[in-house]
């Protein structure tokens, strides 16, 4: 999505019929909106939203959110019905104009100020027509989810892409890279009412064996859906766990008599997170080696064996065979020696060549044998490999256990210490802080024991669904029945493939694009990780000594970031995930408008709480990920880096600002706006407030 | 009309994945993402699943 233009009408401060129409060359693809703050930035990005959304779409800082009427405009109607509020936008997607309008009369507002009047004109192909569902088509156009990524208030972003918002996050990541229509229609395939359905149609054609079998898979599935549900419940209460635990852990860290230990403790507790990593990635070395090779180690016998019977026949000249029977058979045939003589059946030269048969060797036992001993040369190479491997890995895991074992010690110690402080509030976060502990612990086991029983279930309906499949049907009704059930388990396995391979092929794209960039604007030695479930972390690697004293390898730890560089983050983040979106459009995939789609960032006052060398970088770098860029931004903001990056780099391609009409002008506003040189009036003094909107040259 | 310069695109592993199944596979998945795609946002989607059944039967006669 593209926007074009803006237009509202008698919307909050915006007395009468106001516009913006936005730049939407590529080059130039910034719209720079000037703004004092109490002068309307806020109102601006909420008409966007409201116009797109609705009242749901409202963000929380926005003030009396059913008052949508020009305050003015409402008190002097003698005509409730007659006096309204509009928005209009125009924009372009996917090859289609769009104009939306959302209203709201004053009646409308009195009664209910959610329910507003909402169409959709669609221009394609020259003809224009009205969508009879319009919400519906900008829900699939933009949908809600995703839409705190794009008009956001920068001010208010900082752990927007943190991983406290994880599940949000994700959620957007899907619907902006098109895998959430994956999953849906996996979802949907395999509903009770379809693939459901579809198995009563075949139970009721087809045998008592196999009818048998459909009750026992309906049966399975059921029980699928209800473990995944708790599995779900149960990760919902681990996040919420860890932030009670997080806010123990602030406390602690903020009180003068814990401070040190719990500092200590973080990092015990990161090292232990990393022995943890150590010991899962040797467990699966060690168990791809046990996989692979292990045989070898039971083939001693077999092998001392083989190199028996080789060497006897070596000794006893069998192999390499001196003469090949193939060629002496193929002389015999040709009915001449290679010494050029005849050789005729029952003639002394045929005999004697006959005769050299006993002694040939056999070719294919010759191969047989020469594989055989190439073979026992390779095991035994294994043999010794796999017993190296075995005991290097079996001494690692022994290794970081005991480190482990330390390093858990060393966390009990902290807890003793702090959980034994004469000070009462020490003592009573500890104990709470080692409640949400064994709380987190069960919930994880919990986890992992619903895991294990998911995979127990999806194998037990593999098992059913190949069943079903093998047991013939003799009727037809039957016959198409099975077809149907078949098409609808294949489409799913089908599409779970692709959804694998959508997010195995997206997620590392994702992550160089964040961390190439977050390493541009932030260059301290960290970078960005996105993990497989997308949780966004910053790291950096810290040297540290071992638990024995001495220098150890580097250790990776997350980085607590600081406000202005949470806001960052998320800017880089929001960008990137934009970018990638992008770029994902315009790869042709199983069906158009299943990869990603172009969207526009629209950002209150993205400068705000950033320091000037971040605000630099953000000016520079953000327009160049994302199609469009739409800022607002008071002058403060503004003047310095941020005027100076744009404007070496060109990028503003629209410029306005908002021209305040009231009887008292906000503490910090200036009267005047002082551009290029120029002072533009940003304050009339006025009876009535007002906002109006003016365009300068870009 | 002058001939397109453009290089075919290589395919993506899950269109890749995607073509091995067989033609009515196929196009049922495409029909039903199609379907997906206009109300996969929407809260309530009651037909849904009936739109799917019918897609099942008119591409698995």
């Amino acid at each position: 999505m593209i926007l074009e233009k803006l237009v509202l009408e008698n919307f909050r401060q915006f007395r009468g019929r106001q516009e913006i129409v936005f730049s939407n060359v590529q080059s130039r693809n910034v719209t720079l909106v000037h703004a004092e703050n109490g002068f309307g930035k806020t109102a601006l990005l909420n008409a966007l939203l409201w116009g797109f959304y609705g009242h749901d779409g409202l963000t929380d800082d926005l003030a009396h959110k059913e008052r949508i009427i020009h305050e003015g405009v409402a008190a002097k109607s003698r005509d409730p019905d007659n006096t309204s509020a509009a928005v209009r936008i125009l924009f372009k997607h996917e090859g289609r104009k769009y104009t939306l309008t959302r209203s709201l009369t004053l009646l409308q507002q009195g009664l209910d100020s959610r329910r507003t009047e909402l169409s959709l004109e669609v221009l394609q192909d020259g003809e224009t027509f009205r969508e009879r569902l319009p919400q519906q088509r900008i829900l699939a156009i933009m949908p809600d989810g995703i839409s705190p990524f794009l008009f956001f208030n920068g001010e208010r972003i900082d752990h927007l892409a943190m991983e406290e918002n994880a599940t949000k996050v994700t959620d957007a990541i899907q619907q902006m890279l098109g895998l959430k229509l994956l999953q849906s229609a996996i979802d949907d395939l395999s509903h009770q009412n379809v693939r459901g359905k579809l198995r009563t149609e075949l139970r009721d054609c087809t045998s008592e064996e196999k009818a048998a079998m459909l009750d026992e898979q309906a049966g399975v599935d059921l029980k699928i859906t209800e473990t995944a549900e708790k599995k779900r419940t149960r990760q919902d209460n681990l996040v919420a766990i860890d932030a009670e635990l997080e806010k123990v852990n602030a406390k602690l860290e903020a009180n003068r008599a814990a401070a040190e230990l719990q500092s200590r403790r973080n990092q015990l507790e990161k090292q232990k997170a990393d022995l943890g990593e150590r010991l899962q990635a040797v467990t699966k070395r060690l168990g791809q080696m046990i996989s692979d090779d292990a045989y070898t180690l039971f083939a001693d016998d077999l092998v001392k064996r083989g190199r028996e019977i080789t060497n006897r026949l070596r000794g006893e000249g069998k192999i390499p065979a001196r003469v090949l029977n193939t060629f002496l058979q193929e002389l015999l045939e040709r009915g001449q020696c290679i010494c050029a003589r005849h050789l005729n059946k029952d003639t002394p030269e045929y005999q004697a060549v006959e005769q050299l048969l006993t002694i040939a060797g056999d070719q294919h036992f010759n191969n047989a044998v020469g594989a055989l001993d190439n073979a026992i040369g390779v095991i035994e190479g294994a043999m010794q490999r796999t017993r190296d491997g075995l005991q290097e890995s079996s001494r690692d895991r022994l290794k970081i256990r005991e480190d482990m074992t330390v390093v858990d010690e060393a966390i009990e110690e902290i807890h003793q210490k702090l959980g034994s402080r004469d000070d009462e509030e020490v003592a009573k976060l500890e104990a709470s802080r080692r409640d949400w502990q064994l709380k987190r612990d069960e919930c994880i086991a919990e986890i992992g024991k619903l895991e294990g029983k998911l995979s127990e279930l999806a194998a037990r309906r593999e098992e059913l669904r190949q069943a079903i499949q093998r047991i013939a049907d003799n009727e037809a009704d039957a016959q198409r029945a099975q077809r149907r059930l078949d098409a609808v388990e294949e489409s799913v396995k089908l599409l779970e493939r692709v959804l694998e391979m959508e997010i195995e092929d997206l997620r590392p794209m994702l992550n160089k694009e964040i961390d190439d960039h977050f390493k541009k604007i932030i260059d301290r030695g960290y970078w960005a990780e996105l993990s497989e479930d997308f949780k966004l972390t910053i790291k950096k690697s810290v040297a540290l000594e071992n638990l024995e004293g001495t220098k150890g390898s580097p250790l990776e730890i997350d980085v607590a970031l600081s406000t202005g560089q949470r806001q960052v983050t998320s800017l880089v983040f929001i960008a990137s995930l934009v970018s990638l979106a992008r770029r994902r459009a315009e790869i042709p995939t199983i069906l158009k408008g299943l990869s990603g789609s172009e969207y526009p960032m629209v950002m209150d006052s993205p400068f705000g709480q950033l320091s000037l060398q971040f605000r630099e970088g953000v000016a520079k770098w953000i327009p160049s990920l994302a199609p469009q860029v739409v800022i607002f931004a008071s002058s403060t903001q503004y003047e310095g880096p941020v005027a100076e990056v744009l404007r070496k780099a060109r990028r503003v391609g629209k410029r306005y600002y908002l021209c305040y009409h009231g009887p008292k002008l906000a503490v910090n506003a200036r009267p005047e706006l002082a551009l290029e040189g120029k002072l533009l009036e940003q304050y009339v003094e006025a009876k009535e407030e007002h906002t109006e909107i003016r365009e300068v040259d870009a | 009309m002058p001939e397109s310069k453009e290089q075919p695109r290589e395919q993506t592993r899950s269109q890749q994945e995607f073509v091995k199944v067989a033609e009515p596979i196929q196009q049922l998945v495409r029909a039903v993402l199609r379907e997906e795609r206009e109300v996969m946002h929407l809260k309530r989607r009651p037909d849904i699943h009936q739109k799917i059944l019918e897609h099942v039967k008119q591409h698995i006669p």
